[in-house]
């Protein structure tokens, strides 16, 4: 059966080979595809452009709003580190002649100016409402990627600019912002300090408590409604808890010596606290419907500030047992301590990612406190700080992608820097200290 | 059940098909020849399949702010449209600073030394990661132009390529969360520099990389002209995109 093939081969097969070398021999000219490396972008930011907003209806009241409006955009923006807001002074468009809808105006003023996004907005007054609607484009696509439209009072316009930057941030980086999350932090003065809060833009600063006493370590519930602290108000270290619906604050610990709050548990039932009754700082859990506590480490050294994972199986905290203070993770039932921070001769606290692999915390680097973040297991140790005053109190944003901490420069700063150490921001300044980031308002 | 079926086929055919690959070869010898006669005679073309180069160059910012020799290239490429076409190559030594300042008959002996030199550097310096890494492949083009001065120019244009791809790249680093990733994309090059059949070669696996490489393709383009000396009417590149510099 296979004969023929054979036979057939035979006659054609060196034929074949003969023409194929013939063939080879013209000389083709051909680039074979080259390949280009690039290593890292050119830029860490978006490129964005807000035009100013159109009035649909003048009237009284719509003066200046245009350009207020597209500038505060901007700056919300701008604070998330994700993007390089475009100045207008560099715009080419005329907006006396160019519309806000798809194919009144032309992209390519936009990309001209380098813009890779673009936000065109109007807005109308009716009333005691602001009612304004907004398109983001996809300048290098032409193409629109949101268009919605917000209502509120024309009072609080950046209320609605909030939500707009945020649904922004969600189409181009898939997760919305933090703009409606707070910090907590206090503010001393001649050793007497209160409770504040601020938003992540810098806006709406209050005071919760008029303590005017020495304050620890605050500490946001999961559910963003309360705050524990504590104070020295009465002489001791005790435990409180703020409510901010009300603005109460009732004291829930006294025992004799140290009530420091550590963590809230996920579900927020629970609150790790050190306390020194038995002798030394130990880890307690204190269950916030009973109000009983449990002792989590037993030790001879010290063991304080507590952290809880954000799947709340692992706890780490603060601990002396090897001779100088470092980070140890343990399971939430107290078993299990390991070291985790072996560089270094004082680490302290520590605060979980929500994104829940890393840790950042404060270390002593070259006789200063420095921001560093590592890894759970203990690897990727990175310094993001470098500066020449004492950078502490390391917390995470609700999305895990800024880092809020206090400095003691210029008489004691709040910073919020994106997690990889860039795009540094001073959030408060005079006095501030103990920052810690609220949960997202449920 | 197919199998023997299509033996069969052959079987019945066997005569026929030796007759039909001597026809197919009188006509591709008949072809052959005729292109032989007819190709260009102006252009000695040389049967070699040429050595394979390895071009590295530094970044084009430099190459292309300071007054480099290469800076004349790089004008040269990136003005390639000239009014008078048919003494671009006459003109070139005028173009070309060395030759301008040396101009010694023994210049394709100079140029091979550079580009061995250059070769040895290139070897040696693979592993530096700072520097764009460009690896070309060419096989000997027609049109009178050595190999070295081909490549040499060849590795400016693909320089003002990379040049114009990367400082269109935006990416925050927080959307790769410190993975190390990877896209490679490839496109052709229209001899006018447009680009076209941009498609992923591979894709990182995160969506925001892949989109920020796509965005810098498309807002790089489009690319200056080709050069009349690249003997194709189009380029093919790829570019290889790399997360490995974005810290978390």
């Amino acid at each position: 059966m296979r004969e023929p093939l054979r036979h057939g081969a035979k006659g054609g097969f060196p034929l074949a080979v003969l023409l194929l070398c013939l063939l080879l021999l013209v000389p083709v000219p051909v680039l074979a595809r080259v390949y280009l490396d690039i290593d890292s972008p050119a830029f860490q930011k978006f490129p964005f452009a807000v035009a100013d907003f159109q009035p649909r209806a003048g009237g009284p009241g719509t003066e200046g709003l245009s350009a207020g409006l597209a500038d505060r955009l901007g700056r919300y923006l701008d604070v998330t580190g994700f993007f390089n807001v475009i100045s207008r002074k560099a715009f080419l468009e005329d907006p006396r002649k160019a519309g806000i809808l798809p194919g009144t105006f032309r992209f390519s003023d936009w990309s001209a100016i380098g813009a890779d996004y673009l936000v065109k907005g109007s807005f109308r007054i009716a009333g005691p409402d602001l009612d304004i609607e907004a398109r983001l484009f996809d300048v290098v696509r032409g193409e629109v990627l949101l268009a919605r439209g917000y209502t509120g009072r024309k009072d609080r316009p950046e209320e609605l600019l909030r939500r707009l930057a945020s649904d922004i941030l969600q189409v181009l980086t898939g997760e919305g912002g933090v703009f409606d999350t707070k910090i907590a932090f206090q503010v001393k003065s001649k050793g007497r300090a209160d409770l504040y809060t601020i938003l992540f833009d810098g806006t709406e600063r209050k005071r919760l408590t008029s303590h005017q006493s020495v304050l620890y370590a605050p500490r946001w519930s999961p559910d963003g409604r309360s705050l524990a602290f504590t104070s020295l108000r009465d002489g001791n270290p005790d435990l409180y808890i703020h409510d901010l619906a009300t603005g109460r604050t009732r004291k829930i610990m006294d025992y004799p010596g140290l009530n420091l709050a550590g963590s809230w548990s996920p579900d927020g039932r629970r609150l790790l606290v050190t306390l020194s009754k038995d002798g030394n700082e130990e880890i307690y859990l204190l269950d916030m419907s009973s109000y009983q506590v449990r002792r989590l480490t037993v030790n001879f050294s010290i063991d304080v500030s507590p952290a809880w994972s954000p799947d709340g199986r692992k706890i780490a905290f603060v601990s002396n047992r090897a001779g100088s203070p470092q980070i140890y993770v343990m399971d939430a039932d107290g078993g299990g301590a390991r070291r985790l921070t072996l560089e270094g001769s004082y680490n302290t606290s520590p605060s979980w990612s929500p994104r829940g692999r890393r840790l950042a915390f404060e270390g002593m680097s070259g006789g200063r406190f420095q921001i560093f973040t590592i890894e759970e297991d203990g690897s990727n140790l990175l310094q993001l700080t470098f500066d020449r005053d004492d950078n502490e109190s390391p917390t995470w944003s609700p999305d895990g992608r800024y880092i809020v901490y206090s400095s003691r420069g210029g008489g004691g700063k709040l910073h919020i820097m994106n997690v990889n150490g860039t795009n540094v921001r001073t959030l408060v300044e005079g006095g501030a200290a103990s920052p810690v980031w609220s949960p997202r308002p449920k | 059940m197919t199998f023997p079926g299509l033996l069969r086929t052959h079987h019945r055919g066997g005569g026929s098909l030796n007759r039909m690959i001597l026809l197919s070869g009188v006509l591709h010898l008949v072809a052959l020849v005729l292109l032989m006669v007819l190709g260009p005679v102006s252009a000695p073309t040389r049967l070699t399949f040429g050595p394979v180069y390895s071009v590295s160059l530094v970044s084009m910012a430099d190459t292309a702010l300071n007054a480099s020799p290469a800076a004349d290239l790089t004008r040269d490429v990136l003005g390639a449209v000239r009014q008078d076409r048919s003494t671009v190559l006459r003109k070139e030594p005028d173009i070309l600073p060395k030759r301008k300042n040396d101009p010694t008959p023994r210049q394709t002996d100079l140029d091979r030394t550079i580009e061995e030199l250059r070769r040895k550097v290139a070897q040696t310096e693979r592993a530096a990661p700072a520097r764009p890494d460009m690896t070309a492949r060419l096989s000997t083009p027609s049109g009178g132009m050595s190999d070295s001065d081909l490549n040499r120019r060849m590795g400016v244009y693909y320089a003002v390529l990379w040049n114009r791809i990367r400082s269109q790249w935006a990416l925050p680093a927080d959307l790769t969360r410190g993975q190390a990733l990877e896209a490679v994309v490839h496109a052709r090059i229209l001899r006018s520099g447009e680009i076209t059949g941009l498609e992923f070669e591979k894709r990182s696996g995160n969506r925001f990389f892949d989109e920020s490489v796509l965005r810098a393709m498309q807002k790089a383009a489009p690319f200056p002209p080709l050069p009349e000396w690249i003997p194709d009417r189009m380029i093919d590149v790829g570019i290889r995109f790399h997360s490995s510099q974005l810290k978390r």
